[in-house]
């Protein structure tokens, strides 16, 4: 997806978050410590987002240790109950497949977002996320799997879920 | 049928160009894989047109003097000395400090955006077709939300191959491959 690089890592970041305030937090800390560098990363935006992930994760560990809800689990609250001003401007269908992928598992959510929004090769992923090739495929597969049958059903997955 | 083991490796973008052309001309005849692309391109829309709109408030308006840790950073690198007291900063802090470190992180965000702007190559693809023009969301190789039930239109110019695909009057795509061996035998393998 083109755009500012700023938004760009933003939405990675509410992406993995699903919380504008943890995404502008997470965005800001990311090009604070990208403005440190001395040398520039080759590859500014897969590092803005490696950093980003990072911080992500251990900000949920941080949660996790002082018992607050580290953002991983959202109890039965989805993709736009929980940050309503995101959607405020989608229609009925937008509202619907965004819900759908903020509800997939964190794991699909942040593979499918590289792959589907920013376009990247699935081992563009796996480098930008230092995981497992295999995994990253693997995962995509289930993460398409599961927006086709959420979003666009056909008759017998309808009546499966 | 062949294709459908090529569903995933298609849409992971990892199949070359004559891999990903014949694949499409497999799906095409394949109920399976032709649905799958349907849904996907479908799904894949409207995603892609909702996180498009999805935008940071921080670049949307003034950042916002309640991030304390930005403040924090940003003290740190523009006034340590003056600051340097143990005593918590939140109980000293006057509305000049504050007005100063927002600039600052004004200044940090704009100069951030910058320098990664100005690392990133223009993501302008190197190929052109005429008359067929990719739509500017589609790049080469990037075929993930692309669906051919039936090629309506190839065309080759030069070193470069476009396909014009309509999916149930909903969506058209344009993809556009640069050609890798000679000319001719890619317009035949397309025909
Ligand atoms: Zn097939």
């Amino acid at each position: 997806m083109d755009g500012d690089p700023w938004d760009r890592v933003y939405r990675f970041a509410l992406s993995l978050s699903r919380h504008t305030q943890d995404a502008e937090d997470l965005t800001q800390e990311c090009f604070l410590r990208i403005n440190r560098q001395t040398t520039p990363p080759e590859q500014p935006l897969a590092w803005c987002f490696r950093v980003v992930r990072n911080l992500w994760l251990d900000r949920c560990r941080q949660r996790e240790v002082r018992g607050e809800d580290a953002g991983q689990d959202l109890g039965s609250l989805s993709g736009n109950e929980r940050d309503p001003a995101v959607v405020a401007s989608f229609n009925e269908e937008l509202t619907r497949v965004w819900r759908h992928m903020m509800d997939l598992p964190d794991r699909q959510r942040e593979v499918l977002y590289l792959r589907a929004i920013e376009q990247m090769s699935a081992a563009e992923v796996a480098e930008t996320l230092q995981l497992s090739h295999a995994n990253v495929k693997a995962t995509l597969s289930l993460a398409r799997k599961r927006m086709r049958e959420t979003c666009d059903p056909m008759p017998s997955e309808e009546s499966r879920s | 049928m062949n294709c459908c083991h090529q569903l995933d490796d298609y849409l992971d973008g990892e199949l070359t160009t004559a891999e990903a052309t014949e694949f499409l001309r497999a799906a095409a005849a394949c109920p399976a894989c032709s649905e799958s692309l349907r849904r996907d391109a479908r799904w894949n829309k409207s995603l892609r047109t909702a996180w498009s709109q999805v935008a940071s408030e921080h670049v949307m308006g003034e950042p916002r003097p309640t991030r304390a840790g930005v403040i924090e950073e940003v003290w740190q690198r523009t006034d340590a000395s003056e600051h340097s007291s143990p005593i918590g900063r939140s109980t000293r802090v006057g509305p000049g400090v504050w007005i100063a470190a927002i600039v600052a992180v004004g200044a940090v965000v704009l100069f951030s955006s910058w320098i990664v702007t100005s690392w990133l190559e223009p993501a302008a693809p190197d190929v052109a077709v005429e008359p067929i023009e990719p739509p500017e969301e589609t790049s080469p190789w990037r075929t993930d939300f692309t669906t051919i039930e039936s090629p309506s239109d190839v065309r080759v110019d030069g070193d470069h191959i476009g396909i014009t695909a309509i999916d149930n009057d909903e969506f058209t795509f344009v993809i556009v491959y640069p050609v890798v061996s000679t000319g001719a035998t890619d317009k035949q393998s397309v025909h």
